[in-house]
């Protein structure tokens, strides 16, 4: 990457936008809170000519486009549903050309609900987010987000107890991001953060499909051979 | 303190948030067990850097390596010896991140940039979970660790590294099922009390003996071990989480 030198002018301005970007990601915490997640898509999502490329992922695929994203994420919630994400652990870096910026997080999250027989329920869900940003009208939006679960407990109830593997077709967290756009296991937390994914932003200058938190820009761990079973049946 | 002008206030602005993304990095590069990755990337491993924990403070470069890189491996490879029979899958992968993934979550920054531009100071609250799926005795499991920190910071060559490091941990405990206050009072009042628990990551070798802080005790008061800094001209043994033993460094002229 080029070193690029700034003038004190270029300069605040880049050291605002990044509080604007971290303000973005604390604002969608609250939206998450208050269960706006129809809100979120439009307000703090790309709605621009991005709309197509933008991408919401998790530990089994991504949605790619905002009518994909807005069919699996958006969901009546009533009494009884509360969900917290508090996004710590910032770690932002603006693109050298300004126009975009990458983030990681780490959320200790909750999520509260009200199950089918009106009984309640309550989960800890860990996890990273990894986020790319784009300024559109001057007003930085979210264009990719990749959220990789480490874990789910139900509050209360001991962890040690569940299987060490996670079960990404029936766990109800796991299971409820259905078929996305491009399936792919791009975290498996039974290895914890072996596959490093989503990986720290590192300095740039101008964004590429290389480096995105999207689908375009994921590339698999060396020595990950599913398919093979990795011998975990051989013994 | 000196005026500072403008142009100081916008570099050390700039500075602040740099100095938070080297934080940041030490969690990402830590919840991966990667040492190496962490020690040769964001820190200045000269004489004057130092790394404390409760058990006491590593001094220099070599000692701060050996401690928090070449003991932090052995028990990472370690581990991979003892889970490999039951999970042949771990094969062929890194050993380190599969001992566990220590996330110590960063909260409440307090960073203070000197007035020089050339140093940086800042405390933290660490409300953060250490968990790990394929364990030797096949459970996963999830604990909570409530930590503060005192971190010192350096530029150099243009870039902002560590050069202090002091972990206060306060609560550990084991996530939903524990109450360690609790417990910590079951064991003072048993009759035949069991010794407290050892200290996490060992005991390496130490040029300042500890305890450099103790967790949390039904018996003492908060301890306010790494206060948060305050403005500050340059970096000396006055403003600093540790002293110096070469004060004849770029970052402190």
């Amino acid at each position: 990457m080029t070193e690029r030198v700034y003038t004190d002018d270029e300069l605040i301005r880049r050291v605002w936008d990044v509080e604007e970007i971290k303000k973005l990601v604390y604002k969608r915490g609250v939206y998450i809170a208050n269960g706006w997640q129809e809100r979120e898509l439009k307000e703090l999502w790309v709605s621009g000519a991005e709309k197509k490329t933008a991408a919401y992922g998790r530990n089994t695929g991504w949605y790619v486009g905002m009518d994909a994203i807005a069919g699996w994420y958006v969901k009546p919630h009533g009494a009884g549903y509360m969900a917290y994400e508090p996004a710590s652990t910032g770690l932002v870096e603006l693109a050298g050309d300004g126009r975009t910026a990458k983030g990681l997080f780490y959320c200790i999250g909750q999520r509260t609900e009200i199950g089918p027989d009106g009984t309640a329920k309550a989960l800890w869900i860990p996890h990273k987010a990894g986020y790319d940003f784009i300024k559109e009208d001057g007003q930085w939006k979210i264009w990719h987000l990749v959220e990789a679960i480490d874990l789910v407990n139900e509050a209360g109830q001991d962890y040690r107890a569940q299987n060490p593997y996670p079960d990404y077709e029936n766990d109800p967290v796991f299971s409820e991001f259905g078929t996305p756009t491009v399936p792919c296991l791009s975290h498996d937390a039974a290895f914890n953060w072996w596959d490093d994914y989503p990986p720290m932003p590192e300095p740039y200058d101008t964004f590429t499909d290389e480096i995105s938190y999207g689908p375009e820009g994921y590339k698999p761990p060396k020595g990950k051979h599913y398919g093979a079973g990795e011998g975990r049946n051989y013994l | 303190m000196s005026e500072i002008s403008l142009h100081q206030r916008i570099q050390n602005a700039a500075a602040s948030q740099e100095v938070e993304n080297v934080k940041a990095r030490h969690t990402y590069y830590h919840g991966r067990a990667d040492a190496t990755g962490e020690w040769d990337n964001i820190w200045c491993m000269d004489e004057n850097a130092t790394w404390a924990h409760a058990f006491g403070r590593m001094r220099g470069g070599d000692q701060v390596w050996f401690g928090s890189v070449t003991s932090y491996d052995k028990m990472c490879f370690e581990n991979w010896l003892n889970i490999f029979e039951t999970y042949p899958e771990v094969g062929g992968k890194d050993p380190r991140p599969l001992m566990e993934a220590s996330v110590h979550t960063l909260v409440t920054d307090i960073i203070e940039v000197a007035a020089d531009g050339k140093s940086a100071r800042g405390s933290f609250i660490t409300p953060g979970v250490i968990h790990s799926r394929l364990t030797d005795d096949g459970k996963p499991y999830c604990n909570v660790l409530w930590e503060r920190y005192g971190s010192d910071f350096v530029k150099v060559d243009g870039k902002w590294k560590y050069l202090h490091e002091h972990v206060c941990p306060d609560i550990m405990t084991f996530m939903d099922n524990c109450d360690w206050a609790k417990a910590e009072y079951d064991r003072l009042t048993d009759p035949n009390p069991n010794p407290a628990p050892p200290p996490t990551l060992g005991s390496p070798p130490v040029t300042d003996p500890g305890p450099m802080h103790a967790p949390y005790s039904v018996l003492v008061k908060p301890r306010n071990t790494v206060p948060w800094p305050e403005p500050y001209e340059t970096l000396n043994d006055e403003n600093s989480y540790a002293s110096l033993v070469s004060k004849d460094k770029e970052y402190c002229l």
